[in-house]
């Protein structure tokens, strides 16, 4: 079953400049996948064409059995969550328990019921010595867990990052990256799609899109697409650098096509010197 | 212009509950045409250090010395801030933001104009700007909001290059910049430097920092606590858990923890990095 | 934000922090009455006065307000004495009968009457605003919303959107230390590019303030528009029921406070009304002291 369908999906923003330019993919229920494409590709049009917060021109969008339109917006938001990229500026309330809780005082739960459910998912993100402070305390990173924590505790089905890593450094992008890992890990079923440039970030997921000018121009399972890495390279992309480094050995003919992660490698290596 | 910062302590909110000591002691010299970097951590005090080059911030104690510009806590003494932004300009964080006039070209004019430049000269001073971040004139009568996000930093960046100052002056100059933006930014740096311009920058992308900058000050809760050369640093600092490092000296101490040392200091890129290991294994 | 004066909302773990936010906006309006009662006698009103300004410094330790911030404060008022002083004593009151402080000509004098006042208003003013400033020292700002909230909500009967507004007020709390910050940061940004925000002529100062405000607007709309977005991503809608996160709730502490502050403003007030023309001193001493 697909999580996400999508069939020729256009949008302009205006009169014949087309931000997304009839493209259709599919996402099946449980997969991880990310849209990458460089500042300016439309992949942050197509995260808002997702959650109904734009309109399309033409095309369909379904989340699970629903036709997104303006009858089933409601039902569609409550399986979908989106974490967006400006930290600051997805902060709600004024702390941080206030924030996770926000999303569910949307939904009616029981005041009583609410403290165990905050408390449970500020842990999940690791957040939990946090509760009481207030955003211009926290770091970036810290904001973004919050935002994935307010996201989670809402139960969705399905969770689209829209470039929730871009404006962190390097330390808060490295948190909520482990982060992605580990809610995958703790429920399979859930269906994550990662917008992203982040080259490191898309290595995560097991399917890859790519956008350029709105089109995709490429398409493919994890292996096929860092397969190819000349190709990536021609599309702009810098590669992982612990691919590259697989592909310098294999050049000098030491295959570890095999390995999985760079402390795999290593290990290997190790073991030949 | 030489730069000498002598025991620089600066404190936020000073005599309130919400005092904060953000620089304990910095001390560091910069010399004529360098391109160095602050590094450290988010809250160590980068961005602090930097703001008081050009005054925006005044010394609680100590002193900032730009060639013959005093700053310390004295603030009758600090006449000449103004004269003092002439020559050193700062570039902040997400300049996009301070964008505001109705035509490309006349933002880029504003800064020379409030330096007393006539009308003409500031717009031209503007366009060699403009020309110079790789904006034609197509762009000049354009209106800076219609532009996509890099281009925009790109008329924020020329924006302190029509000033003309000698010391340029960067936070996070890449930040949320694809690949492709962040090398169009270092190259363009790069060719200021060559230009005999002084370029000081911060910044979290260690693999720029090594490919560009000939000097690294690693900052840690408001001092300086190691410096030199890109590679020095990198090597020999045992840096706190959330610096990181370029992904070529990670990948070294991978190895080192696992017992293989290679000969870090005759590495520079990835070709010197993947010839040591293939001369590793075939030994 | 480099001027954190009195009253701005300070954690701390004290008494007075921990009370509730509605019963402290309850006994912020008692007292505020208490210290508006009249007694016509003008050394019983100063004794009182004296009273007090004891319980609020008492009240001030307790909540752990710098009483250094709280002098300055009130050495920042000066000119509002000053107002008052020339209000009372050189407006010609036809009512004033008392001691004569100078004869200017025949039908224009000034009388120490005035002086007694504008203290009598200016004292009562300060007692007033610091009441209200321990308020806002030691309760969270959405604390207080939720608050006022509680008190406004018998008007959702005429359909007052008292929701709406208690959210709006909640955003701005939550965005007004974003926006100082924002302000900030264009304006040092500005001024690496010469701007000086304090000199110059008025088209340059002008110049200036536009280059503060319009991307400071523009930020703010990016950030609304954000902000918005997020919100309905999670499902915000102002017209369905919400739940609550923060339950306000009422403690003994809350309970012992109020029997406190009940009885004495009862007591004050019972005074003023049946015995408003007591005279304290007499009573106590029974000496008389006047003019």
């Amino acid at each position: 079953m697909n999580a996400i369908s999508v069939k020729n999906l256009t949008y302009e923003y205006e009169e014949n400049i087309k931000a997304i330019d009839n493209i259709s993919f599919d996402i099946p229920v449980g997969s991880f996948v990310s849209i990458i494409g460089k500042n300016g590709s439309g992949k942050s049009t197509l995260a808002k064409l997702l959650d109904g917060l734009l309109i399309a021109k033409s095309g369909e969008i379904k989340i699970f059995d629903l036709i997104l339109n303006n009858k089933n917006i409601k039902a569609i938001r409550n399986k979908i969550g989106i974490v967006f990229q400006n930290p600051d500026n997805q902060f709600i309330s004024t702390t941080v328990e206030d924030d996770i809780a926000f999303g569910l005082e949307n939904r009616n739960i029981d005041s009583n019921k609410m403290q165990e459910i905050v408390i449970d998912f500020a842990k999940k993100v690791n957040m939990d010595k946090y509760l009481n402070k207030e955003p211009s305390n926290l770091s970036g990173g810290q904001k973004q867990r919050v935002a994935i924590a307010g996201v989670l505790a809402l139960n969705c089905d399905i969770i689209i990052l829209d470039e929730a890593t871009s404006m962190l450094d390097p330390k808060g992008k490295e948190e909520i990256r482990q982060l992605i890992v580990k809610m995958k890990q703790e429920n399979p079923s859930l269906t994550i799609l990662s917008i992203t440039h982040d080259i490191e970030e898309a290595y995560l997921s097991d399917y890859i899109i790519i956008l350029e000018n709105g089109k995709i121009i490429k398409q493919g399972k994890h292996k096929d697409i860092f397969s190819n890495l000349d190709e990536l390279k021609k599309l702009g992309f810098e590669t992982p650098f612990f691919i590259t480094v697989k592909q310098e050995l294999l050049k000098h003919g030491y295959d570890f096509s095999d390995c999985e992660n760079i402390n795999d490698l290593v290990e290997k290596l190790c073991q030949l010197m | 212009m030489p730069i000498d910062v002598k025991d620089l302590h600066y404190i936020y909110f000073k005599k309130t509950p919400f005092h904060a000591d953000a620089l304990n002691g910095v001390n560091f010299h910069i010399d004529n045409n360098k391109f160095v970097a602050f590094i450290g951590a988010t809250g160590s005090g980068k961005s602090t250090i930097i703001q008081h080059l050009n005054g925006l911030l005044i010394p609680t104690s100590g002193e900032v010395k730009v060639d013959d510009f005093i700053l310390t806590s004295n603030k009758r003494k600090n006449k000449s801030i103004s004269k003092l932004r002439k020559h050193v300009g700062v570039v902040f964080q997400f300049p996009e933001y301070q964008l505001f006039e109705e035509t490309v070209e006349d933002d880029v004019a504003f800064g020379p104009k409030n330096f007393k430049v006539g009308k003409e000269e500031a717009l031209l001073k503007a366009h060699q700007a403009l020309l110079s971040v790789g904006l034609d004139e197509s762009y000049f009568k354009r209106s800076p909001f219609e532009l996509s996000g890099g281009e925009k930093r790109r008329v924020a960046i020329a924006g302190i290059l029509a000033i003309e100052p000698d010391i340029l002056v960067l936070d996070e100059p890449t930040a949320g910049l694809d690949s492709r933006g962040c090398e169009y930014i270092m190259s363009l740096l790069k060719k200021m430097h060559d230009d005999n311009k002084t370029i000081i920058l911060v910044s979290h992308d260690m693999d720029l920092v090594n490919k560009y900058c000939d000097y690294v000050y690693v900052v840690d809760e408001g001092k300086i606590v190691n410096q030199g050369s890109p590679k020095d640093v990198f090597v020999s600092q045992d840096l706190k858990g959330d610096l990181e490092i370029p992904k070529i000296y990670y990948f070294c101490r991978l190895l080192k923890e696992k017992g293989i040392d290679l000969d870090i200091n005759s590495i520079n890129n990835l070709d010197d990095l993947m010839n040591q290991i293939i001369e590793r294994i075939k030994k | 934000m480099n001027s954190i004066s009195f009253g701005r909302y300070v954690n701390y773990d004290s008494f007075v922090h921990k009370l509730d936010a509605r019963s402290k906006i309850l006994f912020l309006i008692c007292l505020m009455i208490m210290i508006f009662m009249p007694f016509s006698v003008w050394s019983t009103s100063l004794i009182f006065s004296l009273i007090y300004f004891v319980l609020l410094i008492v009240l001030m330790i307790m909540s752990h307000c710098s009483f250094l911030s709280f002098l300055k404060g009130i050495l920042s008022m000066w000119f509002l004495f000053l107002f008052l002083i020339i209000i009372f004593i050189f407006v010609p009151n036809p009512n004033m009968s008392s001691v004569l402080l100078y004869q200017f000509s025949d039908n224009y004098a000034i009388y120490w009457d005035g002086v007694y006042q504008a203290g009598y208003i200016f004292l009562r003013l300060i007692l007033m605003m610091s009441l209200t400033l321990i308020l806002t020292a030691t309760t969270k700002p959405l604390d207080l919303t939720y608050a006022l909230e509680w008190y406004m909500t018998p008007l959702k009967i005429i359909n007052f959107p008292v929701h709406t507004i208690a959210m709006m007020i909640s955003i701005a709390l939550r965005f007004i230390p974003t926006f100082l910050d924002e302000a900030q940061r264009i304006m040092k940004a500005q001024a690496s590019r010469g701007v000086d925000f304090s000199r110059g002529g008025l088209f340059k100062k002008m110049k200036a303030v536009i280059s503060l405000i319009i991307p400071l607007f523009i930020s703010a709309f990016e950030k609304s528009q954000q902000l918005s977005d997020a919100m309905e991503a999670r499902g915000y809608d102002p017209n369905s029921k919400r739940s609550k996160y923060r339950k306000l709730k009422f403690h003994l502490k809350d309970l012992f406070s109020a029997i406190f502050v009940f009885t004495l403003v009862g007591f004050i007030m019972y005074l003023s009304i049946a015995h408003g023309n007591i005279d304290v001193i007499d009573f106590v001493f029974g000496v008389k002291v006047g003019f």
